[in-house]
């Protein structure tokens, strides 16, 4: 079997279309000059010598189909069809007598385009071949540097001598409180070990006053009542009661007061 | 002076010309036989390092011998560019300077406004210039930057199409 005096190399791939497949594929091509090529390229034509009449057979037939499962196309796509109709009647009618020379063919202009397209897609292919940066291949890439700083403004001398001044008149602040917020639930916490520690010094109960740390403010104050509160609770420091009568704390387990 | 050129090259964020080298180095006596140095960096590197031309200048990249561990490093990887902007690039790395219509007629569809905004987001394309003719339409070409992405020293280096010399009529 011949086609165009060259052996059929195997039947044309007929037009048969997995029915999901449709939609994908017609989304896959960007354009309706991306559908006829790739009709042509399934048909294993040559785009030198386009059938024109089973080419829109074909390409009508994907049109329907699409319409047909509601698919939206592209006003491009019908502009395509009329195209690909107009050629084939071009092709039937004599040759207009001014256009009389060898080249003359009416799917000149559409092989041109199809293969621009074709040219086009082999150039983005091979685009894609070459190594590009982060994916095959990893440059020295030195910091990045921050925009140029801002011009310093502009400050007379005088100006540092009035703010000088008038820091000086500020009335003079108090100093800061000694401690630093941390976390308080943490330092709870870190005040109870520390005062077990602190009385486990000597076996002998501690009056409330020798626990508490000299020149506290108020809030370590009562951090470590908290603290030995909380100890009392959990029972790892007990209260104690001298002969005078007199609370004292004293880490349980220590004896030592005799008969209290 | 192979450590002279090294600080160099580490410093600069774009690759370095030999033109812009010789400005650089020429009129100091310390770095004369710099463009030995050069060669010897370029035939052997440094390291982990290699001295590639690219994009009209030289630049350093990690040598491709350690591009397995590298992957392990760097975890995302690029998104890949999808067919309509490889399409598009590559009308404009082709057939540059090429004006909008121009790159329609190839391709056969409208050029996508987003996909020229991301080529030029990526410091890819630019305006090269303008057409004179009606409209004044502007010319877009590759920039440096798109070479050096590529890894290409130069467009020529671009690899070849068939089928594209008979078409540069269009």
């Amino acid at each position: 079997m011949q086609v165009h005096g060259q052996p059929l190399e195997g039947l044309p791939d007929g037009l048969f279309i997995p029915p999901d497949a449709l939609e994908l594929l017609l989304e896959s091509f960007s354009g309706p000059l991306e559908l006829l090529l790739w009709l042509i390229r399934r048909n294993r034509m040559d785009i030198r010598d386009i059938p024109v009449a089973e080419v829109t057979r074909q390409y009508l037939h994907y049109l329907h189909e699409a319409r047909r499962r509601n698919l939206e196309l592209a006003a491009e796509y019908l502009l395509m069809a009329a195209w690909l109709a107009e050629i084939k009647a071009r092709m039937l009618l004599p040759v207009p007598p001014a256009a009389e020379d060898e080249d003359f063919d009416p799917r000149l202009e559409l092989a041109r385009r199809l293969e621009a397209l074709a040219t086009v897609q082999s150039q983005a292919e091979a685009l894609h071949t070459l190594p590009q940066a982060g994916r095959d291949f990893w440059t020295i890439y030195p910091a990045p540097h921050p925009d140029l700083p801002l011009a310093p403004p502009l400050v007379a001398l005088t100006d540092i001598v009035n703010a000088w001044q008038a820091l000086l008149l500020r009335p003079a602040r108090k100093p800061p409180p000694a401690h630093t917020l941390t976390n308080p639930r943490m330092g709870l916490r870190q005040r109870m070990v520390e005062l077990l520690l602190y009385c486990r010094r000597e076996p002998r109960p501690w009056f409330l006053n020798e626990l508490l740390p000299p020149m506290a403010d108020r809030l370590a104050l009562a951090v470590s009542l908290l603290a030995i509160l909380e100890l009392l609770r959990q029972e790892a420091l007990a209260l104690v009661e001298d002969e005078e009568g007199v609370w004292q704390v004293a880490v349980t387990g220590v004896d030592g007061l005799g008969g209290i | 002076m192979r450590e002279a050129l090294l600080a160099l090259f580490l410093s600069s964020a774009e690759p370095l010309s030999r033109e812009h080298l010789a400005a650089l180095l020429d009129d100091d006596p310390d770095c004369a036989g710099w463009e030995a140095a050069l060669e010897m960096l370029l035939a052997v590197g440094e390291g982990p390092l290699q001295l590639v031309s690219v994009a009209g200048g030289y630049r350093l990249q990690i040598h491709p011998r350690h591009n397995a561990l590298l992957v392990r490093l760097h975890v995302e990887a690029p998104r890949p560019l999808s067919k309509a902007t490889l399409e598009t690039l590559a009308v404009i790395a082709y057939q540059q300077p090429i004006t909008r219509p121009e790159i329609e007629h190839w391709r056969g569809v409208a050029v996508s406004a987003p996909i020229m905004q991301q080529l030029q987001e990526r410091g890819w394309i630019m305006v090269a210039g303008h057409r004179d003719t009606p409209g004044r339409p502007a010319l877009w070409a590759t920039t440096p930057g798109f070479l050096a992405h590529f890894s290409l020293p130069s467009l020529e280096a671009l690899p070849k199409v068939m089928g594209a010399e008979r078409l540069d009529g269009i």
